[in-house]
């Protein structure tokens, strides 16, 4: 199979891999990882290899708003297969605050100019949630993030929440949620959101998710939460390599007794691998290495909703799982109708403001907070 | 250990660790304790373990095998589907075994009846060769299909099993 067709267009994926002379044996060794992370049967690796290869580079914009660049730093930090990193470099990645070399005026234009020229063809990716209690608490370039989201949504194609913050609302939606933080799938109505949880997410689940849009110029299958059902289908608690301990009963009590030591279950010290739907036990991290169980830690749950109120982290989940995660959706849907309550509330006042991409700085915070 | 597995002794041991896990994630009340399909297997006996947190693949010692894995000790073992990790593990109240997670979860469970069922189909497809396709098998409750999915080829009972058909 040639890889690298004369046919392909200057801007696909196989060109650009042809530019950059990536070995053939390097590419189709990271196809066939990527169809295994997208649970593609044995041998489609050769037909995901000639779709990326022909596949036009995609225009992504990367939105950050409250969040802590984690999960860029996730991504970024991603060990193998190296071309992850490379198919990072196919998509075009036209304004992305932390990783772009523009600033300033000249990065706002960036993300304007990719807008214009891929109407209705570019991906958003957003980290970072969205405060609605006052849009002075997360602005870039003078624009509230509420107002970015809307105006660059709404000519994308898809759109793809990636950490908790984005998907769920994140740590900024602690109780009692200062800044009144909602998920980005609460303000995108018209448009399919993807929902990549974790804090941060998997590195290999982003680009997954990525991987199989170029593949198949469409979005993953998507759970009822929106997230893709290749990655987030079990739980850690399926897959954990100490589950025949569970199993059979065998718990540690303390960090430093016999059963820690032995590398028995986790659940007793806190560990939510039963309730986190994430592919951590499967995937791992940095390069497949270990993930937090193996290194001796119970999982957070740190891909799920509001697991930063679900603790204390070190006591065992005491309460049937079926009644919290219902509980938990509806918390969800709640702080989604408040924070909806709130921006409609705001949105009256700084209707005008929008229109004309009126600054919205530290005054308009002091203002609100005087009343 | 005898030439018959003492399965009494096995459920007995399983029965007295369910009064311990109760209120356990993942505990299915709706389950109760049975070990079924037992059979001798390469000099030992092999067969699963219904109980209200888990299914499991156990294999019980038997004088004709060689020595089973030590606690703690995972051992790969070859069946006709490939190769699975067992692990060697010392339960209270019957001694030395060796066991592997055979269901993922037992949570969506309604009755007892499914999960022996589905617990017996996966014993069952561990014994097939590999490449068997997948409407040999009974179907295991739980696992999920998309009818509109563009399957190319018969599907795998490896694809099957770990419920993840083309498309997913």
């Amino acid at each position: 199979m040639d890889l690298f067709p004369a046919g392909l267009g200057h801007d696909s994926v196989g060109a650009e891999l042809a530019r950059r002379g990536v070995p053939r044996r390097e590419f189709l060794s990271f196809c066939a990882s990527l169809a295994a992370l997208m649970a593609l049967p044995a041998g489609s690796e050769a037909a995901v290899a000639a779709a990326v290869s022909a596949a036009r580079r995609q225009s992504v914009i990367w939105l950050s708003f409250q969040e802590c660049t984690g999960c860029a730093e996730s991504l970024t930090r991603s060990h193998s297969p190296s071309l992850e990193n490379l198919l990072f470099d196919l998509i075009s990645l036209d304004y992305q605050h932390t990783l772009q070399a523009a600033s300033g005026e000249a990065a706002e234009a960036a993300r304007m100019a990719a807008m214009r020229e891929n109407q209705g063809k570019y991906l958003v990716i957003v980290d970072g949630s969205v405060p609605l209690a006052n849009p002075g608490y997360c602005t870039i370039a003078g624009m509230s993030v509420a107002d970015i989201l809307r105006e660059t949504v709404a000519n994308a194609m898809a759109v793809v929440a990636v950490g908790s913050c984005a998907a769920y609302g994140g740590l900024p939606a602690a109780q009692p949620n200062p800044t009144g933080a909602v998920p980005i799938s609460s303000l995108v109505m018209d448009k399919p959101v993807v929902n990549v949880p974790g804090c941060p997410p998997i590195p290999t689940v982003i680009t997954g998710v990525l991987a199989y849009f170029l593949t198949f110029g469409r979005l993953p299958e998507l759970d009822a939460q929106g997230r893709p059902k290749a990655f987030y289908g079990e739980t850690i608690h399926d897959r954990c390599y100490r589950r025949p301990f569970y199993d059979q009963g065998k718990f540690a009590e303390s960090f430093d007794d016999e059963g820690a030591r032995k590398g028995w279950c986790l659940f007793k010290l806190g560990c939510r691998g039963p309730i986190t739907y994430n592919a951590c036990a499967t995937t791992k991290w940095n390069g497949g290495v270990s993930f937090p169980i193996q290194s001796g830690h119970g999982c957070l749950g740190c891909s799920e909703a509001k697991f930063w109120d679900m603790g204390p982290f070190y006591q065992p989940l005491s309460t049937p799982t079926a009644t919290s995660r219902m509980n938990l959706a509806g918390a969800a849907v709640a702080g989604a109708a408040a924070g909806l309550a709130v921006l409609a509330a705001n949105l009256g006042k700084k209707s005008a403001a929008q229109a004309a991409h009126e600054p919205i700085g530290v005054a308009d915070l002091v203002k609100d907070k005087a009343k | 250990m005898s030439n018959s597995p003492d399965i009494p002794r096995l459920e007995a041991a399983f029965r007295e660790l369910d009064a311990r896990m109760k209120g356990a994630p993942g505990y299915n009340p709706a389950l109760s304790v049975v070990a079924a399909g037992f059979r001798p297997w390469q000099g030992h006996w092999l067969g699963a373990v219904i109980t209200p947190w888990a299914v499991q693949l156990v294999l019980l010692p038997g004088e004709g095998g060689e020595q089973p894995a030590a606690p703690g000790e995972r051992r790969s073992r070859a069946f006709p589907v490939g190769e699975r990790n067992l692990m060697g593990l010392e339960l209270e109240g019957y001694g030395l075994l060796e066991a592997a997670p055979l269901l993922p979860s037992v949570q969506a469970m309604t009755s007892q009846g499914e999960a022996e069922s589905a617990a017996l189909a996966a014993l069952a497809a561990l014994m097939l060769p590999e490449g068997t396709p997948a409407f040999a098998l009974a179907p295991v409750p739980g696992a999920q299909s998309d009818a509109k999915a563009p399957v190319k080829r018969p599907v795998s009972r490896r694809d099957f099993l770990r419920g993840r058909l083309f498309g997913r």
